[in-house]
């Protein structure tokens, strides 16, 4: 370490107590009820909101944190002394020249490390999960080798406490791996759990330890392992209520990879990180039970970040505010009556908001459709105001379900039949504002015929699709194209994507998959000059300022329902995925259109529509968790994806790819369309269905294509 | 045509056997994956939608003008003469499944 980072540490060491502090002086301004854990019980209500989770917390008991505590105070009075000692003999000794010179000093060599050991076993020690699920997370805590004077008999109790808990199939490691925290016959003690995780970081060769790595690499011969470990892996994610491969997903590398620290460095592979908060991280996804509460754990930045974990978005607003947001959920039949009381005041209010809509360009006459209570839940109240101000300005007719008796949608249909003007709808708002239907792509007859090929779909062929706001005749098929503004419950992005620029094409930018040899005449029908990137040989890594600036974008990836941070390509060898594109490559600013082929490439939620739970809302995503809403926060005209899993293929045939007639319609047809995304995307799909509905094909032929149909969704003003 | 027999055990484990040996073979990397089906979150198979989407018939009234065509999921034959086998597969070390087609011997995902 030199100097300067010592120092860095230094600064930020001296620091964290008092941003601590900080932090939960923040969190109660906000409403949040902070509980401090002493080794009491917890309050009965907390326990009571917590047990459908199955959460316990099972220690340390009050004992083991005041003989914890006793050990820390002892080892403060040593580093006092040895400061105050070092400080007689020499003044002038700098920060660092005083912390290199106390870490000689053979009082401070003692391997048991006496202060780590008390700040470890302070560790709480959570269990939640149903039987066959439960998940152990006990921090650091040191349960082989507790090292804190007088304290073994309490370690040794709460060792059995945690078994009695047990068996658990996810344990998270604890003291990142290291001897003290785990062996053997604990992990027998545990039940033998199917998953372990590690968390830790690249530059620390003493952890995970490798004496233990090779105790795992044993175990793991003779019983079911699937170990991930964020310094190989990136972030994990971790459902345990799944089975096999779904259980655990990891941004990199491969699962069961043992290799020590301090001896691997040179097979080390790159650092790929879409943003720093994404390491150390791991994200448990208790199997939800109707409104039960979820236990999230996550290790934060140390600075202001929104999230969305395990489905629930985690969003710096008022507790009021975010509270009244989740807890009314909208109705999936659009709602008769205003039912959101009035808000409170938002802390900081921006003093002036001036909003032009679609940057004062102009626009078709278009029905914009919006909750105005629900929008202002979301962003602001001042913030919302001036986005409905923005469009009557623009003399766009606007319709506000919060002032709509009866259904929803269908006053969003009478609107359009009474004007034959009104080219397009644009819905205001997230699926928590104006709720996207969930649609069932297959017909039963199809379903039926399908058989078990049903559900071998990622989605079971359930697609969230805002198609039926533009449905006059109620055929399920739209007679006018839609587009959606997701909110994201940020004003910010909002109120950008309600100004879009006119869309200007000069450059493009695309990466396709090897596979995928059929985006090459896509390409073709791309406006600007430049190849299209093809991965793996190219990593996001690469990817240029120039590039991603481009105002035509395509991209035909891998994508993720659980991660919408990352589009993925693949190894030649077929040996498995590449980082093509990351969300932090998504520019600052945008005025371009970008179209995806990417599965789930265009979800703004987190939860996929199959598994949307009645009169549940649906969890935003925030911009930092998605490259959609990225390019959108970023000013994009428009971003086109799927709100699915995407089918294609690799055949260059129309007739046999299910999606290359779909991509390449849209790319003809938006010079032909003045530009217009929205209205591009909506003659392709119209060629589409023609196509679908004048040829003969097998049932999984017909119902993949039934599916690309529906879920192709333009978010933006693309307009 | 005559109607498939229910397919024996050993029918069913050697076609298994084939299919995870041309997957091996074409899809280098991957392997047929542990689980052939998806289910919802909460381990249910139901169906929560609020609508549907549009079937043939009404595409073809849409798109066509009339309907004329014949519905080919009226017509059980023409599923049974499907090459298709529809699989699900994983990455050997491990990631998300993806769906993959084996058609006349042929192995190639299609999903993505």
């Amino acid at each position: 370490m030199t100097d300067q980072e010592l120092q860095d540490f230094i600064d930020v060491a001296a620091n964290i107590e008092d941003k601590y502090a900080e932090m939960v002086k923040d969190l109660r301004n906000k409403g949040v009820k902070v509980i401090e854990y002493r080794g009491r019980p917890l309050p009965s209500q907390l326990v009571a909101l917590l047990a459908p989770t199955g959460m316990k917390l099972l220690g340390p008991t009050d004992d083991q944190l005041l003989l914890a505590a006793a050990q820390i105070a002892g080892t403060n009075q040593d580093a006092a002394d040895a400061v105050d000692a070092a400080v007689r003999a020499d003044q002038d000794l700098s920060d660092v020249q005083l912390y290199r010179r106390l870490v000689q000093l053979d009082k401070f060599d003692d391997f048991r490390n006496p202060r780590g050991a008390g700040m470890n076993c302070q560790s709480i020690t959570l269990a939640f999960g149903p039987p066959g699920e439960r998940v152990l997370l006990a921090g650091d805590m040191q349960f082989t080798e507790p090292n804190v004077s007088g304290a073994d008999q309490i370690v040794a109790d709460l060792r059995s406490k945690v078994s009695q808990d047990g068996p658990y199939r996810l344990f998270k490691t604890t003291h990142h791996t290291s001897h003290n925290g785990q062996d053997q016959d604990f992990l027998k003690q545990l039940g033998n759990p199917e998953l372990i995780v590690h968390s830790g970081g690249r530059n620390d060769a003493t952890h995970p330890d490798p004496g233990t790595l090779t105790m795992l690499k044993r175990r793991s011969r003779s019983l079911p392992t699937m170990f991930a470990r964020t310094d190989r892996n990136g972030r994990i994610t971790v459902q345990p209520h799944k089975q096999g491969a779904d259980a655990i997903d990891i941004a990199r590398g491969r699962l069961n990879n043992f290799t020590s620290n301090a001896d691997d460095q040179a097979e080390a592979e790159p650092e790929e990180r879409s943003s720093s908060e994404e390491t150390r991280s791991v994200t448990v996804q208790p199997r939800g039970q109707g409104g039960a509460a979820q236990v999230i754990i996550v290790n934060l930045p140390d600075h202001p970040v929104n999230l969305s974990v395990a489905g629930v978005a985690i969003i710096a607003r008022p507790a009021t505010s975010t509270s009244q947001a989740m807890m009314t959920p909208p109705e999936r039949r659009l709602p008769s009556v205003p039912d959101t009381p009035p808000l409170p005041p938002r802390p900081q209010p921006r003093s002036s908001l001036s909003v032009r809509l679609a940057a004062g360009r102009t626009l078709p006459k278009l029905l914009f459709v919006t909750h105005s209570e629900r929008l202002a839940a979301n962003i602001g109240r001042q913030e919302a105001a001036a986005a409905i101000a923005a469009i009557n300005d623009a003399r766009q007719p606007l319709c506000d379900l919060s002032r709509v008796t009866g259904d929803g949608a269908n006053k969003v249909r009478e609107l359009l039949q009474g004007d034959d003007k009104l080219v397009g709808v644009v819905i205001a708002g997230g699926y928590d504002v104006v709720p996207a239907p969930i649609v069932d792509v297959l017909p039963p007859k199809l379903r039926e015929a399908l058989k078990a090929n049903a559900d071998r779909d990622p989605d079971r062929f359930i697609v969230w699709c805002d198609e039926s706001y533009g449905d006059l005749d109620g055929d399920h098929v739209a007679e006018r194209p839609v587009s959606r503004i997701p909110d994201a419950r940020d004003a910010d992005l909002f109120l950008t994507a309600l100004q879009p620029k006119d869309l200007r094409p000069a450059q493009r930018f695309g990466i396709r998959n090897i596979l995928r040899p059929f985006a090459d005449r896509v390409w073709n029908s791309v406006a600007g000059n430049g190849p299209l990137q093809i991965s793996e040989a190219f990593l996001s890594s690469w990817t240029t300022v120039a590039q991603t600036s481009s105002a035509c974008q395509y991209f035909m990836l891998h994508g993720s329902d659980a991660d919408a941070t990352r589009f993925t390509g693949e190894t030649e060898d077929g040996s498995g995925y590449t980082q093509a594109f990351l969300r932090d490559k998504v520019p600052e600013k945008f005025d371009g259109v970008v179209f995806s082929g990417c599965c789930w490439g265009a979800l703004s939620v987190s939860e996929k529509a199959m598994n949307a739970k009645p009169l549940r809302v649906p969890s935003p995503r925030v911009a930092e968790r998605s490259i959609a809403l990225s390019y959108l926060k970023a000013g994009a005209n428009a971003f086109v994806g799927c709100t699915g899993a995407h089918y294609s293929g690799p055949d260059l045939d129309p007739q046999d790819n299910y999606a290359s007639a779909l991509h390449e319609m849209f790319w003809l047809q938006l010079p032909r369309l003045s530009y217009s995304a929205s209205m591009a995307l909506f003659a392709a799909r119209r060629f589409y269905a023609e196509s679908i509905a004048a040829d003969h094909r097998d049932p999984s032929d017909i119902a993949r294509r039934l599916k690309n149909r529906a879920q192709f969704t333009c978010l933006g003003l693309g307009w | 045509m005559a109607k498939n027999k229910p397919p024996s055990a050993s029918d069913a484990a050697e076609q298994a056997d084939a299919l995870a040996r041309a997957i091996s073979e074409q899809l280098p990397g991957w392997k047929l994956a542990q689980k052939q089906s998806i289910a919802n979150d909460d381990g249910s198979r139901d169906i929560r939608a609020d609508t549907r989407g549009p079937d043939l018939k009404e595409l073809r009234e849409k798109f066509l003008g009339s309907d004329n065509e014949r519905d080919v999921v009226d017509a059980a034959d023409e599923f049974e003469e499907s090459d298709r086998v529809s699989v699900l597969v994983e990455p050997a070390d491990g990631g998300p499944v993806k769906v993959a087609d084996i058609v006349k011997g042929k192995v190639k995902l299609v999903q993505g």
